[in-house]
């Protein structure tokens, strides 16, 4: 679609959003802006960095600022499930841009266990008005692996002592749109590595809905934001890859846009944890990067605030937003295709690349470890003479 | 007898306070966590570097605590076998750094989000009880977002970054990294000077008296006058033992201390129990959470611990005072908090950039057996991580959590340290402050 057609459709789509009521009348989130300080300077800054995020022109930053205030049209319902609140975590409290944080404690209703004012039987009787009085409304958004089956009790919230299950799933029916915020609730998480004592699933797997995959653990705060602002804008589902995940965030490998990858085209690569290359800030595909592998925008968006990413700090990516990548990623710190010995997922990067169903990962894994071959008898030994 | 049963939420997770009560008093408590996800289970048979990278995300608040504790685990394995490891006085500064950020952020993300709101609906003003409505709201949580940038610039991410291993760290930082790292942490000493004690750093710690602290009229003051008000400088007293088994600038080895007695304490004298969850009895079970003892004993451990290990003045007068009061816990904490801003300061300033980040073990990790002993003292009081390795893989993990200290399950005869801290309170609103002083976290408590 053109610029210019784009633009008045979803201008259109804002106009129309703008009549529905706010979820809060007694403020708009420009007051609340002005309130804690902020600027329209810094809120138009914000707007257009998210723009360019969504890989949007930048004539489209007006519209940006205007989904991003009336993001109270549209309420958000924030579900825990197994997991450790390092997503809240990311997004509420702390490497979140003030911004960003200010919108969404706004537009979130008052369940979020980790924040909200009410407590206890108050609570779950908010969270049971909330559905009901914005049903097909709301934006539910869900952190933590699900337990499912025999094991459904290794998880239950609220006096009712109602299993995570259930509650997602109820949550789930009346929501408009679903997003599984972080690696836990898109693809079980840590807790779903093998054996998965508590049977940890996907939110997926509990609603029949699509959910869109916010992967990451945890996501960065732009990616879950990006995405609130994307349904405000478009109202429809973005662009997805094979596992749910948007693909303005998740189209490129980490490997793509690395800072490091004019070292892995040049053959130049750590070959042990603090050696001279280590110090040259080399590449880390031999200490077990899984950057090649992974697919996700760490490399361009980094974390807290923008400051650093795994990557920056010397430890190579350990695919953390890859479905099992508890067990399909290490040993984290050595080549995926050196994988030779037998381990708890399994030997070698061929059985692993067939675990995951995925045949470009095999063909990358063994490419990329030619290519880190080859590059050390003619690139690294040259380097280091 | 009456019971009741109240969920604890605005913690990290959900915790449920089952409540029984004689005569308008709360005659035992029971403290309960539903969700369980079995890290330690899932450690079993891995390579053992995978624990650096699975128990951070054990929880999200702490995680640096976790990855250090595993790093630890893992070089004293090493150690162990007899390839001690060199790790250089970089590393461990930088190590340090990363771990005192999370501190931080977690002291005052604790005050500003939980304490100084709870307190506030307590003292009946029309406030809901939403830090979020509060002007201070912001310039916490901007100083929260610095501490953790702070940390960030050597740890990659917050939370749960891969940045240590055995061996050392693995950045390399410049000398403008840690300029911008000092420039962050002057923001953040800033704010607590402002709105936190109302007073320079060192001034603060300079006090000897709780009167001193209570002469500025800021927000830890003002807890302090409240706290009061309400009585919790009478209530929520435990059993005034303290226990703090990792390193800590603030003393010089890791002791015990009863009352205000300090003796060296070593960790095989930890025991931990299963009694009264659902893995020891699945019918008379009621919570996921384990307990842990020292010598058959419950002990506190967190800020409070350290700082009275530490023999530090000022709360040592608070204790005179208050004994083991809740309100010596809230302030034991926010003054450890200044400690750690100045600590940092004094290593963000000293760090020597030339020395080497990581020095490889000599022995291959693959062909690793034995065991190994990690402890941080973390956010919350120490983290101890067991690893037992056989060649290169991981046999059994086993991870008690400072949480799983305080607010474990006793007896009516022998309670946990927060049992016995909520026992003979006579409402819910004071119990349920009383077990919010020890920051509450449920998903570390089960895992």
């Amino acid at each position: 679609m053109e610029h210019a057609k784009l633009y008045e459709r979803l201008a259109e789509r804002l106009s129309k959003l703008e009549k529905f009521p706010r979820i809060k009348e007694d403020k708009s989130i420009a007051t609340l802006m002005e309130e804690h300080g902020i600027s329209r300077r810094d809120f138009m800054k914000w707007a257009a960095g998210v723009t360019a995020m969504l890989s949007l022109p930048s004539s489209f930053t007006p519209l940006m600022a205007q989904a991003a205030e009336l993001t109270d049209r549209l309420p958000v319902v924030w579900l825990h499930m197994a997991e450790c609140t390092g997503c809240s975590e990311s997004l509420l409290r702390t490497d979140a841009p003030t911004i960003d944080s200010v919108i969404f404690d706004y537009i979130s209703l008052e369940y979020h266990e980790t924040i909200m004012a009410a407590a206890g039987w108050q609570a779950e009787h908010n969270l049971e008005s909330a559905i009901a009085k914005y049903k097909g409304k709301f934006i539910l958004m869900v952190e933590g692996g699900i337990p499912a089956g025999a094991t459904e009790n290794y998880l239950t919230v609220g006096p009712h002592g109602q299993t995570g299950f259930a509650s997602a799933k109820k949550a789930a029916d009346a929501a408009a749109a679903i997003f599984a915020i972080g690696t836990c609730s898109s693809f079980g998480g840590v807790q779903a590595a093998y054996p998965n004592p508590s049977n940890a699933q996907a939110l997926s797997k509990v609603t029949s809905k699509p959910v869109i995959n916010v992967p990451g653990c945890p996501p960065s705060e732009k990616n879950i934001i990006g995405q609130v602002l994307h349904y405000i804008l478009f109202g429809t589902l973005p662009a997805l890859d094979a596992y749910n995940r948007p693909k303005w965030a998740y189209g490129l490998r980490i490997h793509d846009l690395c800072e490091r990858r004019g070292h892995f085209d040049a053959g130049e690569f750590v070959q042990e944890f603090g050696d001279a290359g280590a110090k040259k800030g080399f590449c880390l595909y031999k200490v077990g990067c899984k950057g090649p592998y992974t697919f996700n925008n760490c490399s361009r968006e980094r974390f807290n605030q923008h400051t650093s990413w795994p990557v920056q700090a010397g430890h190579g990516c350990i695919g953390c937003s890859e479905p099992d990548f508890w067990d399909n990623m290490g040993p984290f710190e050595e080549p995926l295709g050196n994988r030779l010995y037998h381990t708890v997922y399994g030997e070698g990067a061929d059985k692993t690349a067939d675990k995951v169903g995925v045949t470009l990962l095999a063909a990358t894994a063994v490419g990329i470890a030619a290519h880190a071959a080859i590059a050390a008898i003619k690139g690294s030994g040259k380097t280091e003479e | 007898m009456k019971i009741t049963k109240e969920i604890i939420e605005r913690i990290e997770g959900e915790a449920t306070l089952e409540l029984q009560w004689h005569e308008g008093v709360i005659d035992f408590a029971k403290i309960k966590f539903f969700n369980f996800r079995g890290i330690e289970k899932i450690l079993e048979k891995r390579v053992l570097y995978d624990a650096i990278a699975i128990t951070p995300r054990v929880c999200g608040i702490c995680s640096h605590s976790h990855a250090l504790a595993s790093v630890l685990a893992i070089e004293s394995c090493f150690k162990n076998a007899g390839d001690v490891l060199h790790i250089s006085q970089k590393a461990q500064d930088i190590r340090e750094i990363i771990l005192n950020a999370e501190k931080i952020q977690n002291h005052i993300k604790w005050y500003f989000f939980t304490i100084f709101s709870e307190l506030q609906k307590l003292s009946n003003t029309p406030f809901e009880g939403n830090a979020f409505k509060d002007k201070a709201w912001f310039h916490a949580q901007k100083a929260i977002v610095e501490s953790l940038k702070m940390g960030a610039i050597f740890s990659g991410q917050w939370p749960h970054g891969s940045f240590a291993l055995p061996g050392g760290v693995t950045c390399d930082p410049v000398r403008s990294d840690f300029i911008m790292a000092q420039n962050t942490l002057e923001g953040i000493v800033a704010f607590c000077e402002e709105y936190l004690y109302g007073m320079p750093l060192e001034e603060f710690l300079s006090f000897s008296s709780a009167l001193q602290v209570m002469s500025s009229v800021r927000r830890l003051s003002y807890g302090i006058e409240t706290m009061i008000e309400l009585g919790f400088d009478r209530i929520g007293r435990s059993h005034d033992r303290f226990l703090a088994l990792g390193d800590s600038f603030l003393y010089e080895e890791p002791s015990k201390a009863v009352k205000t007695t300090v003796l060296s304490a070593d960790s095989k004298h930890v025991h931990e129990s299963l009694e009264h969850t659902f893995f020891s009895d699945t019918h008379k079970g009621y919570t996921y959470s384990k307990s842990a003892q020292y010598r058959k004993n419950y002990f506190e451990v967190g800020p409070l611990a350290r700082m009275m290990i530490g023999k530090d003045v000022l709360i040592r007068d608070f204790h005179r005072r208050f004994k083991d009061a809740t309100l010596t816990r809230v302030v034991a904490r926010m003054s450890e908090c200044a400690h750690l801003l100045l600590r940092t300061r004094e290593l963000l300033s000293h760090c020597d950039i030339t020395m080497p980040s990581f020095i490889p073990p000599k022995a291959n990790p693959h062909d690793l057996c034995g065991e190994g002993i990690g402890i941080i003292e973390a956010s919350r009081g120490s983290l101890i991580h067991k690893v037992n390795v056989l060649y290169g893989h991981i046999h059994s993990y086993d991870i008690i959590t400072p949480t799983v200290w305080n607010l474990g399950n006793g007896d009516k005869e022998n309670p946990s340290v927060a049992q016995k801290a909520i026992m003979g309170l006579d409402s819910i609103e004071k119990a349920d402050f009383v077990f919010k002083s020890f920051d509450v976290c449920s998903v570390c408590t089960t895992q």
